[in-house]
């Protein structure tokens, strides 16, 4: 709301240095957000005002609140003008729908000399950011602006009857005045002559009726009208006009009246009319007032602060409440122009308002010391995330929207339920349509754009939720997951560390120091036929907990990273790790158990297999733990070779067993063997050969 | 006697100079001071001597044994020491060293969790909700009922008439307070989503929100509770303000401002002039919030804050452009 300051100092009798006066607002509520000088040594402030200030969307209006902060006078007067009769006036004016439009008045003026407003009165507006159309309809702007009240002026001679009704009329058009042909539908409200829609009530009015060079007689209406209704007519239509924001916040009822005098006097004064109006008023439902008890206790419990009782009966009265004292309470009235006090609260806010947030005491709480909840899951992924960066990962937080394509990048199958991604109804691009099913799109896009800039060697995570749809009016699934991806060399290039690039075992070295990390127990990883569509074949592997898949690991598909723009000239893969946090987090915890440390030295033998290359490790240890050799305590892979001298579609193992009791310290002949043994069916089992 | 007893010192010493390694030294060891040494040997002799010699004689040698091992001590260590340095001859200490690799958490999680701390720290539980939520949560129990004005104050990702992207992390309160009853003191951290996108908003950012109630919560504890995080935050000389606005869902409502901290209040482009930065916005819990989730209005009272992480950080490392965060560029992210 721009509010001229000359204009301002008309209603309000405040000497003020602009400065001031915007502090003073902002710290009253009323915003100021600019201050401008004009060239005639005016200034124009902009307020910004809030949806509960309906009344301060006029010069009025902060004039009021200039006058309860400074304690200086409103120069306002009300003047009601005078009724004609039903008979005497013009037009007939009918309210069929009074809850949708309490009152409706008017007057009618005859023999208008419709030309442009005066200089003074254009540049008023042009300061306020109205455009100046002609004496009659910028009286009405003028008033808007002044008062509040939104009007509006028909030619009272292209009306039929002549008669008004409001009424809802579904079905019927109407073309407004900005051109455009509209239908009426359920309940939006129209003013309607004898015969058609000539406004739509509160929002624009009709351009058949519309004041012209040619006008002579000229019906001004000024009306309260529902706001919840005029606010479903302006959202249905998507038209959003002055009157239709000032209408839907809420105008003061009683002002109709003062408003249609107001104007008239305007255009006597700028020459438009000469004679004298009539006035009518259909009050159909009169507005009432609320009683409204302030309790000083309560007053004093909720801002933490006792103010004198006679400090808040002034402020009050100074915002145009009536007070009357009673014991332990104020029986407060609020004036008619300020719809948003409705209760007790609405008066203590008004309180504190004037009286100033920063006069008020400010204090730390005394609180009882409660633990309210366990240990959240927020705690968790903050300490995994943590984790992760420790282990040379970088997080990355995307928008949690992308596009269908996105998702369709990675190929899932029909029926599987990242396929079900939530749609927005009123996206803000189709790049940002839906909202994600998986994480993987987004750290694929996060290497597309890094690599496009330079940036190789790529170590990132993301942890955040993704979402299943379920179906129309539920709240979709969420679920927490958990992303790695990892592209480009293993170590930043430098002469401490090998060139290798990273490779699978890099995620799968994630996955175990995640396992790990949270203490997880019967959580393994299953390699199998059927994979992840967006895995090159044979490179990947599930997760698995209890049985329930819940993640996997592998090499992302060349045809995979294409759609996603990565460029697949390195010889080097695109590596990930996708897992479901939730899971994660509902996985056994593995409470660490004590054992007594070994008093005895252990043997450690080594053997080296040459073993054809389909036998996995993972069937190499599962065999060796089926022997229950004597002894073993543990194996470990420290070698794996192939190549020269290493007969082509086989691989060498090389082998460690430790072999330990816990009684007495074992000796040589105690333990060959079992190992022996142990090495022998190797062999046998697998097809196996020592190697020299 | 006495002059053969110098001259095997005097021949000790040279030697134990001479040695060029830890063999020769304990050679030299044994040689001289060995059961099969010199000086033992010499010692043997003793009975040979005239009484009244032998005392003068005996404390001689072991005086000479005393200091001789002391020297092959000494040398000893210079030995050890030498060996060491020849070992990392020509070692360039400014070369880079063999770290491992460590990531970062993004500026975001770094300032959400400093946020969050600062609210632990004063006693409030971090709760979490749904994302996507229902226009009852969102929007009805926070006193925000359809067609009302204050919904433009938030733009809105519709999923359906009745599902949307939460606008702010409010409904977790309306949920929080739904399953427990007062004493209560929780935030709310989380993404919050509204359909905007320019160099100040990005379609998707992340807010913390607070809740205290209780019995006796007054507006002064929202002021002492609030300027204690900023000047946490901050720094403790940081000037805070309060002023009214409105907020469907508390009463008195305020936003609170603090002196910009890149002109330290004296006006600048980042705070339009003005001295001050909106950071926070606050109020008493309103009643109806509570009638709406079956508290007892008339008991209980309490205050409700929400703040923007993206805000926040952007003032404190100086980032101009929201947009950055989300890019999730690595020349970016590593700078934090």
């Amino acid at each position: 709301m721009k509010i001229l300051t000359s204009w301002l100092k008309e209603f309000v009798d405040c000497d003020v240095p602009v400065t001031k006066l915007a502090h003073d607002l902002t710290m009253a509520g009323l915003e100021v957000e600019a201050i401008e000088q004009l060239a005639d040594g005016d200034t124009v402030i902009e307020v910004s005002i809030t949806p509960n200030r309906p009344d301060c969307l006029s010069v009025l209006g902060i004039a009021r609140d200039v006058s309860a902060i400074y304690s200086c006078p409103l120069l306002y007067r009300v003047e009601l003008p005078s009724l004609a009769t039903t008979s005497d006036f013009a037009v007939s004016i009918r309210i069929d729908a009074p809850e949708l439009c309490p009152r409706y008045a008017a007057a009618s003026l005859s023999g208008v000399t419709i030309a442009s407003s005066p200089d003074w009165l254009v540049k008023r507006l042009a300061a306020c950011g109205v455009r100046a159309i002609n004496n009659v309809v910028d009286a009405t702007n003028y008033v808007m602006l002044e008062l509040g009240q939104p009007l509006h002026a028909f030619d009272l001679d292209l009306l039929n009857g002549p008669g008004i009704v409001v009424k809802t009329a579904p079905g019927e058009r109407l073309t407004t005045l900005d051109g455009k042909d509209r239908v009426l539908e359920g309940d939006m409200l129209a003013i309607c002559d004898m015969k058609m829609p000539v406004a739509i009530a509160g929002v624009m009015g009709g351009a058949d009726s519309e004041v012209t060079e040619r006008t002579r007689n000229v019906l001004l209406e000024a009306a309260f009208f529902n706001p919840d209704s005029i606010r479903r007519t302006s959202k249905m239509l998507r038209l959003s006009t002055e009157a239709s924001y000032r209408f839907e916040r809420g105008v003061d009822p009683e002002l109709p009246l003062i408003a249609l005098k107001r104007t008239v006097e305007l255009l006597q004064r700028i020459k438009a009319f000469k004679d004298d109006a009539l006035y009518f008023d259909n009050y159909a439902v009169r507005q009432e007032l609320p009683i409204i008890p302030l309790r000083t206790a309560r007053l004093a419990g909720l801002l933490g602060l006792s103010i004198p009782v006679q400090e808040v009966i002034a402020i009050l009265a100074r915002l145009g409440v009536k007070v009357q004292e009673s014991t332990e309470s104020l029986i407060c009235i609020p004036p008619s122009f300020r719809p948003d006090i409705r209760e007790e609260i609405d008066l203590v806010e008004e309180v504190a308002r004037i009286y100033n947030y920063d006069r008020l005491t400010t204090a730390m709480p005394k609180a009882v010391i409660a633990s309210q909840q366990p240990e959240s899951r927020w705690d968790q992924e903050r300490r995994l995330k943590e984790f992760l960066v420790s282990q040379g990962l970088t997080e990355c937080i995307s928008y949690s929207f992308c596009s269908p394509e996105e998702l369709a990048g990675l190929s899932f199958v029909e029926g599987d339920i990242r396929t079900a991604a939530v749609r927005l109804q009123n996206p803000l691009t189709e790049e940002l349509s839906v909202m994600r099913t998986s994480l993987v799109p987004c750290l694929l896009s996060a290497l597309a754009r890094n690599n496009a800039r330079g940036m190789n060697e790529v170590k990132i995570f993301e942890l955040g939720r993704v979402f299943y749809d379920q179906g129309r009016g539920m709240l979709p699934v969420e679920e927490r997951r958990c992303a790695v991806l990892f592209a480009g060399p293993r170590y930043t290039s430098s002469w401490a560390w090998s060139k290798d690039a990273v490779d699978l075992f890099d995620v799968k070295g994630i996955f175990e120091n995640i396992v790990r990390f949270m203490r997880l127990e019967a959580v393994s990883l299953n390699a199998s036929s059927r994979q992840e569509p967006f895995y090159l074949p044979g490179t990947s592997a599930w997760i698995v907990v209890d049985g329930r898949q819940i993640g996997s690991i592998g090499c992302v598909a060349p045809v995979v990273l294409e759609r996603f723009n990565i460029r697949t000239d390195s010889k080097t893969g695109v590596f990930v790790l996708d897992i479901s946090f939730d899971g994660l987090c509902e996985a056994r915890y593995a409470r660490p158990v004590f054992k007594a440390l070994p008093k005895y030295p252990a043997i450690s033998r080594d053997a080296a297999i040459i073993i054809a290359d389909e036998i996995s490790w993972k069937a190499v240890q599962e065999f060796i733990a089926s022997q229950h050799t004597n002894y073993l305590e543990n194996v470990t892979l420290f070698d794996l070779y192939t190549g020269k001298p290493i007969p082509k579609g086989y691989k060498s193992m090389g082998l460690r067993m430790v072999y330990r009791s816990m009684e007495r310290t074992l000796m040589e002949e105690d333990i060959a063997n079992g190992h022996q043994g142990l090495v022998d069916s190797l062999i046998q089992h697998f097809h196996a050969q020592l190697r020299a | 006697m006495l002059d053969r007893l110098n001259a095997i010192r005097e021949q000790a010493i040279s030697a134990i100079a001479a040695s060029a390694d830890i063999a020769a030294l304990e050679k030299i060891e044994t040689d001289f001071l060995g059961r099969k040494g010199v000086l033992t040997s010499l010692l043997r002799t003793l009975g040979s001597l005239p009484a009244e010699q032998r005392p003068q004689f005996g404390s001689a040698v072991n005086a000479i044994k005393q200091e001789l091992a002391a020297g092959i001590a000494k040398r000893r260590q210079e030995l050890k020491d030498t060996v060491s340095s020849v070992k990392i001859a020509g070692l360039d200490v400014t070369l880079p060293g063999r770290s491992l690799p460590l990531g970062r958490l993004h500026p975001i999680t770094q300032v959400l969790n400093e946020v969050c701390d600062i609210f632990r720290q004063m006693g409030f539980a971090v709760a979490e909700g749904p994302e996507i939520e229902l226009d009852f949560y969102n929007f009805e129990a926070l006193n925000i009922p359809a067609n009302h004005p204050a919904r433009d104050m938030q733009d809105t990702f519709y999923v359906d008439e009745k599902v949307l992207l939460r606008t702010h992390t409010s409904p977790i309160q309306v949920r929080t307070m739904e399953r427990l009853q007062p004493p209560l003191r929780i935030i709310a951290p989380g993404k919050v989503y509204r359909c905007d996108s320019d160099v100040t908003h990005t379609p998707m950012f992340h807010q913390v929100e607070g809740l205290m109630v209780d019995t006796d919560i007054s507006f002064a504890f929202l002021k002492g509770t609030l300027t204690h995080f900023i000047q946490h935050f901050f720094d403790s000389k940081t000037s805070v303000r309060f002023r009214p606005s409105f907020f469907p869902f508390t009463e008195p409502s305020a936003e609170v401002d603090i002196q910009c901290v890149i002109c330290r209040g004296k006006g600048c482009r980042v705070c339009s002039d003005t001295g001050w930065l909106e950071v926070l916005g606050a109020g008493m819990v309103h009643p109806a919030v509570f009638r709406s989730i079956g508290y007892d209005a008339e008991r209980y009272t309490g205050f409700a804050f929400g703040l923007g992480i993206e805000r926040f950080t952007m003032l404190r490392y100086g980032i101009d452009d929201i947009r950055l965060f989300y890019e999730n560029d690595l020349r970016f992210l590593r700078q934090f």
